[in-house]
């Protein structure tokens, strides 16, 4: 599957079969999440996989956003361990985008091995914090439920490009440059 | 069929009804009524469990906590707190199940 296939054939994917996630399959799929870009390439991520039925239950219990029942959940952390200053900052965007980054990388790698996924933002971050003995500074930040899609959902409505893509400035609108 | 097999049946039938209406009044009720109705739900749950004896000390304790807030006054500081403190309770005593395993 090339990259673009990829991205465009990528569903968020709720509804699981029981088939198991393999470790090897998952720590590519990690693997892939952690070669996304950071800012000054400082990769202050962790990530924590949950693939043990009951403790993916448990952090269902954490996590309202879980629905179905995944074959493995993984963590996205924001490490800040030795941050000072702004960089501390619980609403630097920076460390949200080098999460974002990260989880599309995971979803994307997920779907080209064969597997589903989905971002789950809907949880109690200093229980399911607690619950993985994240020592001070590693924050849960995003999770994301990995297993066999028990099916393919139809492509979601998108907006058209021209609602959303303008060039040049948002006052010039949709037309093109005359180069 | 035994008394307290048809009260069990009948009351998590109940809940069920409970949740399910809960979910479709609050399009029509002030949002901040939900959590209380979760809460609610996890109380009515938690009387089930009960009247069978399948509650263990810390579901017992918390049974006890949350039925004080169900019946108290209503005060959303308060229930934030407690609904704070009680999440973080479950995560410490999942972790501890999950450890003993």
């Amino acid at each position: 599957m090339d990259t673009l296939e990829a991205i465009f054939s990528r569903r968020s994917i709720r509804d699981f079969t029981s088939e198991p996630v393999s470790d090897e399959t998952l720590r590519g799929i990690i693997q892939a999440a952690a070669a996304a870009p950071s800012g000054s390439n400082s990769e202050k991520r962790i990530f924590i996989s949950i693939r043990e039925p009951r403790r993916i239950a448990a952090a269902r219990a954490l996590a309202p956003g879980i629905i179905g029942r995944p074959a493995a959940v993984v963590v996205i952390c924001l490490d800040q361990r030795g941050n000072t200053g702004e960089a501390m900052n619980p609403v630097d965007p920076t460390q949200y985008i080098n999460s974002g980054a990260a989880l599309q990388n995971l979803l994307l790698a997920a779907h080209a091995s064969g597997l589903g996924a989905c971002p789950v933002a809907s949880f109690h971050t200093q229980g399911l914090a607690i619950f993985l003995g994240l020592p001070e500074g590693i924050i849960p930040c995003l999770l994301v439920v990995v297993g066999k899609p028990r099916f393919t959902p139809a492509a979601p409505r998108k907006r058209a490009l021209d609602e959303i893509y303008f060039q040049e400035s948002y006052e010039a609108g949709h037309g093109t440059r005359d180069d | 069929m035994e008394r307290e097999t048809i009260n069990r049946q009948e009351e998590t039938f109940n809940l069920i009804a409970y949740m399910i209406s809960s979910a479709r009044g609050l399009y029509d009720e002030p949002p901040d009524y939900g959590s209380f109705r979760l809460l609610d739900a996890a109380g009515r749950l938690l009387e089930i469990l009960d009247t069978s004896g399948e509650l263990d000390p810390f579901l017992i304790q918390l049974k006890e906590e949350i039925d004080a807030e169900r019946e108290g006054s209503m005060d959303d500081a308060r229930q934030r707190q407690n609904l704070e403190r009680w999440v973080i309770e479950i995560a410490k005593e999942l972790r501890r199940r999950a450890e003993a395993d």
